[in-house]
């Protein structure tokens, strides 16, 4: 299932957003964790779940491969997904203005 | 090491939560899962131990990093079935669990579910062929009794049952993971103590049932091959349900007129097969020659034969459409009439002649004989014998 522009999983927005710079799977669970301000605690299993289908769907890329350890990166057609995922959660925020006080 | 324990796999692994909860119990009785094989699940003697399992579907293998990451996590991987891998940790432990998204994992399980549905896609086309085969072959058969007799009808209908089997099975898993996958993408998680007694009972009952069955498929044929048996019809006397050419010829000049091939006298021949249907099955070949002696139109030596084909059926509600059976094989001409004869010896008699050859049809419980007689002599003289021979075999 390719990528089409459906609104993203939660695991996948901020597998995205934590590619912004280039890490490994161990690192990345951390990287995650800090960029959700400790909100999310991604489960191994949905970790690589995801990195399989973000990389089958060139939305991110193995920068480099010693054999032992991958480093991951986003694509350009990543960086264009998660703007766009990220212009419509804004939208989604605005509207729901009216929840205000 | 601790003694190694192995239990019959009676549920599919597409069941993901209730083999979860499967493993889980037996390791509450110091049962670790070790290794599934394709039809045992081996577990290793252990101490007592609370165990969470998780069951992942991982298209593509895990790579060392991949099992590093979800070991530093908690999760120890433990073995693997095909695409499923197994993993566990203490039930104590308060790790991330291993899969945090259902949605995402209902993406890893639509590729699954395509998969298994091309499969179930294909199959089902084999199945349709199979099945066209196996009907066509019995149903535009002129003499499908006999067809079901001298073949291996039972071994084709276990085939035919055991096929159905494996397609209800396949029909089956992919439902489980269409299920799965919808409620997944729905936003469900998987049940990890989901009841399994109940499949795997079920489960225990199928493989009692269809496992001897396939392994029977196996043997009928061996049986088949090791029971049948060629050899020379001897001179002497013989224990066999036939009438003998001596016994009709009147003519103190028979003698036996021999063609041998592999040791075997294909002119004087007993032939021994074994179906399920009819475990005694013969078809007896005699030739003989009078020397001096002319054919009535003197088309030549004077030299009768007789062919006895018997059958013991294990049902004897097959012996009269066996019996119709080869009248429709064995009486060639159209015009040729068939009789049937009143005798109290036999449940059914038939008597056709054209000519010299002289055909006897008849059946008497669960035994059935047909005699072909090329002579001379009156084929009614056989009669008598042939109904004290066939009331000797009657216990």
């Amino acid at each position: 299932m390719s990528y089409s522009g459906n609104p993203m999983t939660e695991a996948m927005y901020y597998i995205l957003l934590a590619l912004m710079n280039p890490n490994h799977g161990y690192q990345l669970m951390a990287a995650i964790e800090q960029v959700s301000n400790g909100r999310i605690k991604m489960g191994p299993g949905t970790l690589y779940g995801v990195l399989t289908r973000l990389q089958k769907d060139n939305l991110i890329e193995i920068l480099s491969d010693d054999g032992r350890r991958k480093t991951y990166a986003i694509t350009e057609e990543g960086r264009a997904a998660l703007k766009a995922d990220y212009e419509r959660l804004k939208d989604m925020i605005q509207d729901g203005r009216i929840l205000e006080g | 090491m601790g003694k190694i324990v192995r239990r019959l796999m009676l549920d599919d692994i597409y069941a993901i939560g209730r083999n979860e909860s499967w493993f889980s119990d037996m390791a509450r009785k110091g049962l670790h899962l070790k290794k599934i094989g394709r039809l045992f699940v081996y577990f290793e003697k252990g101490e007592p131990k609370e165990t969470k399992y998780r069951i992942d579907y991982l298209k593509e293998a895990p790579s060392q990093e991949q099992l590093d990451v979800y070991y530093d996590c908690g999760w120890n991987f433990i073995a693997k079935n095909g695409y499923f891998y197994v993993f566990s940790a203490d039930e104590k432990s308060c790790i991330t669990e291993l899969h945090t998204d259902p949605v995402e994992r209902g993406f890893a399980l639509s590729e699954l579910n395509q998969r298994l549905r091309n499969n179930l896609i294909i199959l089902s086309i084999a199945m349709v062929v199979f099945l066209g085969i196996m009907i066509s072959v019995y149903y535009f058969n002129d003499e499908p009794f006999l067809f079901m007799i001298k073949g291996q009808f039972v071994q084709q209908m276990f085939i035919v049952i055991v096929e159905l089997y494996v397609f209800y099975s396949v029909i089956r898993n992919y439902r489980v993971v269409r299920k799965l996958k919808q409620s997944l993408l729905q936003g469900a998680e998987i049940d990890h103590n989901q009841d399994y007694r109940k499949a795997r009972l079920l489960g225990g009952i199928w493989a009692g049932v269809f496992l001897p069955m396939a392994l029977f498929t196996i043997i009928i044929p061996v049986v088949d091959i090791a029971r049948s048996n060629d050899y020379t019809l001897p001179e002497g006397n013989i224990n066999l349900p036939i009438i003998r050419l001596a016994e009709i010829e009147k003519s103190p000049n028979l003698r036996r007129e021999t063609g041998y091939h592999d040791n075997v006298d294909r002119e004087n021949r007993v032939s021994f097969d074994w179906s399920l249907l009819a475990p005694v099955q013969y078809e007896i070949d005699e030739h003989g020659v009078v020397n001096g002696e002319m054919w009535g139109d003197n088309s030549g030596v004077y030299s009768p034969s007789i062919t006895t084909r018997y059958y013991m059926l294990t049902f004897g509600s097959m012996a009269e459409n066996l019996t119709l059976d080869l009248i429709n094989r064995y009486v060639w001409r159209d015009n040729s009439e068939v009789k049937e004869v009143n005798h109290r010896s036999f449940d059914k008699l038939y008597m056709v002649e054209d000519g010299i050859r002289k055909q006897i049809f008849a059946y008497l419980d669960n035994q059935v004989v047909h005699v072909t007689y090329y002579g001379e002599e009156r084929i009614e003289d056989i009669i008598p014998p042939l109904a004290q021979k066939m009331n000797e075999v009657i216990p």
